[in-house]
C-alpha cells in the first residue's frame, strides 16, 4: 500500500534491517529516536522527537498493531530477521496512519513480490558474548503465479554480563536478564493476473524473558511472557475504480507477567484504500478502516470490547513538474466518540533538478491524535472514561541536497519542526488513586542534520561516511499542582537534547568493514530537572568486519562484530544496567536457484 | 573517709558534666535536623534520605550517596528506624535492610535475603522485621539479631504485616491486607492473638493514656477508613470512630500523645483522643499539593510536617504547619515520593 506519494513534505526513511537483531537496533541508526531500554534486548520503548513511548504509531501491512491495552509497542519484540520491509517516517501523520501517530509512525511492510521463478535458501548462524545464539532460515520459492516464503528464527540470550555501575561501587554480573525469542513469518502471494495478486502472511513470535532488574537488585525472578500473532490477507490490483488495496487482518497478544497475570488481546481489521490517478497532474486516495477489539485483562474486570471507525481521503496535486501538494484528511470514530479531525498539507518543490544535483525544499503542517488507551479508560481502579483524545499539532520544513559525481554521491539533509500536544494523558494520584488525566502540555521543537559521502575510489574501493545530528527540546508547559511550578518550561524525562551517530564504512571486493559511534546527551529522570537524579551522557563505539564469497552458486557471508569497543558504562533507564564490550560472529549462507525465463 | 567520698562525688559530678557535655555535641552532621525518606519510583532504584535543617531551611540531597561514594540506597526505601548509633533504612524492592552510622551516614552493613521487607523496630536489643513475603502467602515478622546481622527466627502474622509497635512487652502487627491486628509474644516468638479492627490497618499511635490507636484505610471505595483503640492490657479493642472515608493508613500524635494527625488526599485532619466521633472539617486543606503521601509531628518545635509525592514524576514537597493548622512553608524534599520523616 503506497501512501509514500500522498507524504509530500515529510521525511521518511527506509531502515537497513540486516545488521540488526531487533527493529529497535535498526531504528536507533536514524536521528531524532531515543529508546528507553529497559536493559539489554529487555523491553524497549520509542521516544521520536521528544514525545513518549506512545506517540508512534506502528503499522503492520496497514494495521495499527500498537498494545490496545498499554498504547506503546516493545520494538524488541520483533525480530529484524523475519521482517522485509520498514519504514520511518517522521513527524505528525495521523492524517496517513490514524492514531498514536504524533512522534513519527513506523512501517513494517512486505517486500513486493517478483513472481519470477527460482528459489532460494538462506541459513544464517550467530554466536556471542553472554550465551547469544541465533539461528534463522529464510526459504523462497516462486513461479510465474505463486511466491512462497517462509522465515524461521530462534534466539537466546543468557545475558550475564559484567557491569560496574558507580550506584553500586563494584563489579557485578547482571542477575535474571536471560531472553528467549522464536519466531515465523509465512508469507504466500499469489498473482491472479499482471495487474491483480492476493497475498496471506502469518507473523508469529514468542518471547520470554527474566525482567532484568536495577544493579541495586540481585533476588529477583520477575519474568515476561509475550505471544504475538499477527495474520493478514491482502489484495492489490488495478480496477476502473483505481488502484485497489483492500485487507483483512486479525492480532492476538498474550502477555504474562510473572506467571499468573495475564493481558490477552484481539484485534480484527479491514482496510480498503482505493488509489485514482486523475490525469497527468493529479491523483486522489480514499477509504475507510474499522477495527474491533477484544481485551481480557487482570487490570480491567470484564472484558472490554470498542470499535473504532476510520474514513480518510487525500489529494496529490502537482502545479508544476517539480512543485506539487499533498493534502490529506481522515476522522475517526471509536467507543462512540469523535477523535479529532486530522488534516495535513504538505508540498515538495525541487528547486535543482539537474543529472549531477538535486536541491528539494519541503514543508508539511498536521494535526494529530491518539485514543486514550483501553487501561487508561478501563483499568481499575483509576481508568477514567472520560479522558480526551491527545491532540497534537505539528509543523515542518526541510531541505535535502544530493550531489552526484563520478566519485561522490553526497546526501545532505535539514529539518526543523515544532510539534505542540495538548490533553497529554499523565497518571498523578487523585484521593489515593491513580488515575490518568488530560494533564500535560507539551511543545517539542527539534532540529535534524545529517550529511553522507559515498566514495567510489575506484570500481572494487568505496569509502563511505556519515553523522547525522538531532537537537530535541521538549519543554512541559503544565504542571501537576501548584507547588510543582518547577516542572514547567522543563525538559520532558528521557529525552535528550543532543543526539550524534557517525560512521566510517569500507568496502573492497569481498571484504566491508566500518566503525560507528553514537552519542546520547545527558536526560533528567524527574519532571523538575534534579541534575542530581539525572543520567549521564555516553558514547559507544562499534566495529563489524564482513568477509563476503561466491562458491558455486553458494554466496557466504562471515561477520565479526565488536559492540561498545571502549567498555563504557552506561544507562538508558535509571539503574539498569546496560552491556561493556562483546562480541559476535556470524555466518551466513545462502543458495540460489534463478531459473531465467 | 568524708573527704573521700565527696571527692568521689565531685569526680562523679564532673565525669556527669563531661558526658552531659558530649551529649550536647552533635555526634555527627546528620544526628540532628530533619531525615525526610524518599522511597523513589519503584523499579528506578532512587531511594534516598535528605536532610533538612529548620533554622537554614536548607535541604541536604541523598546523605547515602553523599556519604558512600554516590552508591545508590537501592529500590523503594519503605522506612527508617534509628536505635543508637545505627539506622536501618528498610529497602523493600531490594529486599534488604542497609544499615547506616546514624550520625555520619556511613554505611555499615547490608542485611540481604529479605523477603519485601516493610518495617523495623527494636525491642529488647532484638530488630523486628515485618515482611510481606509476597502477596498471597501470610506475611511474617522476622526477629533480627543485631549483633550477628542474621535473621533468627520468625512468626506468622497473616496477611500485609505492616506497622510494628512494641507495648508492655508485646508486639502488635497490623496485617494490612486484611481487618486485624496480630500480637506477638517476644519471649516466645509466638503469635498469641489477633483482633479484629476494620479493612486495611496501618500506623499505631501510643496515645497518653497508655491506649493502643491503629488507623485502617478502609476497602477499596468503602469511604470506610476507621481508628480502632485497643486496650494494651486486655489486648482487645475498646472503641473505635469510624472516618466515613478512605485514608491513608498513616498517623502520627503530638507531643502531649493527646491528638492524632491522620490525612486522606490533600486534607489532613486531627482528632483528639477523647473525641467521639471523626472531625467534620479537616485540619489543612491543601489546594496546592498533587497527593500527601507521608506525615510527621516535630514534638520539639511543635510542628506538623507533611509530604506531598507530586506524583513521583518530580520531586517531592514538605508541607509545614503549626498543630492548628496554620500554613508555616513548604520545601523540596530533594527526592522522589517522600513517604515518612524522622525527627533527630
Amino acid at each position: 500500500m503506497p501512501i509514500s506519494k500522498y507524504a509530500a513534505g515529510t521525511k521518511i526513511e527506509q531502515l537497513n534491517l540486516t545488521n540488526s537483531s531487533f527493529l529497535q537496533q535498526a531504528l536507533s541508526q536514524t536521528s531524532s529516536i531515543y529508546f528507553k531500554n529497559y536493559g539489554n534486548d529487555q523491553l524497549s520503548t520509542i521516544a521520536i522527537r521528544g514525545t513518549s513511548s506512545s506517540h508512534t504509531a506502528v503499522l503492520w501491512n496497514g494495521m495499527n498493531i500498537s498494545s490496545p491495552t498499554l498504547g506503546q509497542t516493545d520494538f524488541a519484540l520483533f525480530p529484524s530477521f523475519l521482517l522485509e520491509e520498514v519504514n520511518l517516517q517522521l513527524g505528525t501523520a495521523s492524517s496517513l496512519y490514524g492514531s498514536d501517530a504524533l512522534g513519527g509512525s513506523v512501517l513494517i511492510n512486505q517486500r513486493k513480490p517478483e513472481f519470477k521463478p527460482g528459489m532460494s535458501l538462506l541459513v544464517h548462524q550467530q554466536a556471542g558474548s553472554f550465551g547469544r545464539y541465533f539461528s534463522g532460515i529464510k526459504f523462497q520459492y516462486s513461479n510465474a503465479r505463486w511466491e512462497v516464503r517462509t522465515k524461521l528464527m530462534d534466539r537466546w540470550l543468557q545475558n550475564n554480563f559484567n557491569y560496574n555501575s558507580p550506584a553500586v561501587g563494584h563489579t557485578k554480573n547482571q542477575n535474571n536478564a536471560a531472553v528467549h525469542t522464536y519466531g515465523y513469518d509465512q508469507q504466500i502471494h499469489y498473482r491472479i493476473s499482471d495487474t491483480k495478486k492476493l497475498s496471506f502472511e502469518t507473523f508469529y513470535t514468542y518471547n520470554h524473558r527474566q525482567i532484568q532488574p536495577t544493579v541495586t537488585n540481585n533476588d529477583d525472578t520477575s519474568t515476561l511472557q509475550d505471544k504475538n500473532a499477527r495474520f493478514s490477507l491482502s489484495y492489490d490490483g488495478e480496477h476502473t475504480l483505481g488502484h485497489v488495496f483492500s485487507s483483512l487482518g486479525y492480532i492476538h497478544n498474550d502477555e504474562v507477567y510473572n506467571i499468573t497475570s495475564r493481558t490477552r488481546s484481539e484485534q480484527s481489521t479491514a482496510i480498503i484504500n482505493i488509489d485514482k490517478p486523475l490525469g497527468e497532474s493529479t491523483s486522489i486516495r480514499y477509504g475507510a478502516n474499522a477495527s474491533f477489539y477484544r481485551v481480557h485483562s487482570d487490570g480491567i474486570e470484564q472484558e472490554k470490547k470498542e470499535s473504532r471507525y476510520d474514513v480518510f481521503a487525500s489529494v496529490n496535486q502537482y502545479i508544476l513538474p517539480a512543485w506539487n501538494f499533498t493534502l490529506n484528511l481522515r476522522q475517526a470514530l471509536y467507543a462512540g466518540h469523535h477523535a479529532p479531525f486530522s488534516p495535513s498539507l504538505g508540498t515538495q518543490y525541487q528547486i535543482i533538478r539537474t543529472a549531477d544535483q538535486r536541491l528539494i525544499l519541503r514543508a508539511q503542517a498536521s494535526r494529530g491524535y491518539r485514543i486514550p488507551t483501553l487501561n487508561d479508560r478501563y483499568w481499575n481502579p483509576g481508568g477514567n472514561p472520560d479522558l480526551k483524545p491527545e491532540d497534537a499539532y505539528h509543523i515542518e520544513g526541510g531541505a535535502t541536497w544530493n550531489i552526484t559525481s563520478s566519485q561522490h554521491h553526497i546526501k545532505t539533509e535539514l529539518t526543523g519542526y515544532k510539534t505542540l500536544v495538548d490533553n497529554w494523558i499523565m497518571w498523578k494520584p487523585i484521593q489515593g488513586v491513580w488515575s490518568p488525566v488530560n494533564l500535560q502540555k507539551v511543545n517539542a521543537t527539534g532540529l535534524e542534520v545529517s550529511i553522507r559521502d559515498e566514495v567510489h575510489v575506484t570500481d572494487k574501493f568505496i569509502l563511505t561516511g556519515g553523522v547525522n545530528y538531532s537537537y530535541n527540546s521538549s519543554q512541559n508547559l503544565k504542571a501537576t499542582s501548584a507547588t510543582a511550578q518547577n516542572t514547567i518550561n522543563k525538559q520532558l524525562p528521557y529525552v535528550p537534547y543532543h543526539l550524534a551517530n557517525a560512521f566510517i564504512r569500507v568496502s573492497h571486493t569481498h571484504w566491508t568493514g566500518e566503525i560507528n559511534s553514537n552519542y546520547t546527551s545527558m536526560r533528567y529522570t524527574t519532571l523538575d530537572n534534579d541534575a542530581y537524579q539525572g543520567l549521564e551522557a555516553y558514547a559507544i563505539a562499534n566495529a563489524y568486519l564482513t568477509y563476503s564469497f561466491e562458491f558455486s552458486k553458494v554466496f557466504i557471508t562471515t561477520r565479526g562484530e565488536v559492540n561498545n569497543i571502549l567498555n563504557s558504562y552506561y544507562e538508558n533507564m535509571q539503574n539498569i544496567a546496560m552491556p561493556g564490550r562483546n562480541y559476535n560472529l556470524n555466518l551466513t549462507i545462502q543458495f540460489k536457484n534463478k531459473t531465467s525465463k | 573517709m568524708k573527704k573521700l567520698l565527696n571527692f568521689l562525688t565531685l569526680i562523679c559530678i564532673l565525669a556527669l558534666a563531661v558526658s552531659c557535655k558530649d551529649d550536647e555535641k552533635p555526634k555527627g552532621e546528620f544526628s540532628t535536623g530533619v531525615w525526610i525518606i524518599n522511597e523513589g519510583a519503584f523499579g528506578h532504584s532512587n531511594s534516598s534520605v535528605s536532610s533538612y535543617n529548620a533554622s537554614t531551611g536548607v535541604v541536604q540531597q541523598d546523605l547515602f550517596g553523599l556519604k558512600n561514594n554516590k552508591k545508590a540506597l537501592g529500590d523503594v526505601a519503605q522506612s527508617a528506624t534509628i536505635n543508637g548509633d545505627l539506622a536501618y533504612i528498610v529497602i523493600n524492592n531490594d529486599n534488604k535492610i542497609e544499615v547506616v552510622n546514624a550520625n555520619t551516614f556511613v554505611s555499615s552493613y547490608t542485611l540481604s535475603d529479605l523477603a519485601l521487607p516493610r518495617y523495623l523496630t527494636v525491642y529488647n536489643g532484638k530488630g523486628y522485621l515485618t515482611e510481606w513475603v509476597n502477596f498471597s502467602d501470610s506475611s511474617r515478622v522476622s526477629v533480627i539479631d543485631l549483633s550477628k546481622h542474621t535473621v533468627s527466627t520468625s512468626v506468622n502474622t497473616g496477611k500485609g504485616a505492616e506497622n510494628i509497635i512494641a507495648v508492655n512487652d508485646k508486639l502488635y502487627v497490623s496485617n494490612s491486607f486484611s481487618n486485624t491486628v496480630a500480637v506477638i509474644d517476644p519471649a516466645k516468638n509466638k503469635l498469641i492473638k489477633t483482633i479484629e479492627v476494620a479493612d486495611s490497618p496501618g500506623a499505631f499511635v501510643l496515645d497518653s493514656s497508655n491506649k493502643l490507636w491503629v488507623i485502617c484505610g478502609g476497602s477499596y471505595e468503602g469511604n470506610n477508613g476507621a481508628l480502632y483503640r485497643i486496650d494494651p492490657s486486655t489486648n482487645a479493642t475498646d472503641s473505635h470512630i469510624n472516618l466515613g472515608m478512605n485514608v491513608t493508613a498513616k498517623m502520627v500524635t503530638n507531643k502531649a500523645k493527646n491528638t492524632l494527625f491522620y490525612f486522606a488526599g490533600t486534607s489532613v485532619y486531627s482528632l483528639s483522643i477523647t473525641a467521639s466521633e471523626a472531625p467534620a472539617n479537616a485540619l489543612v486543606s491543601e489546594q496546592n499539593a498533587t497527593e500527601f503521601y507521608g506525615i510527621g509531628f516535630d514534638t520539639k518545635n511543635d510542628i506538623l510536617y507533611v509530604c506531598d509525592d507530586n506524583g513521583f514524576t518530580a520531586n517531592g514537597t514538605v508541607f509545614r504547619y503549626k498543630s492548628d493548622g496554620t500554613v508555616i512553608d513548604n520545601f523540596s524534599s530533594d527526592g522522589i515520593g517522600p513517604n515518612g520523616l524522622i525527627f533527630r
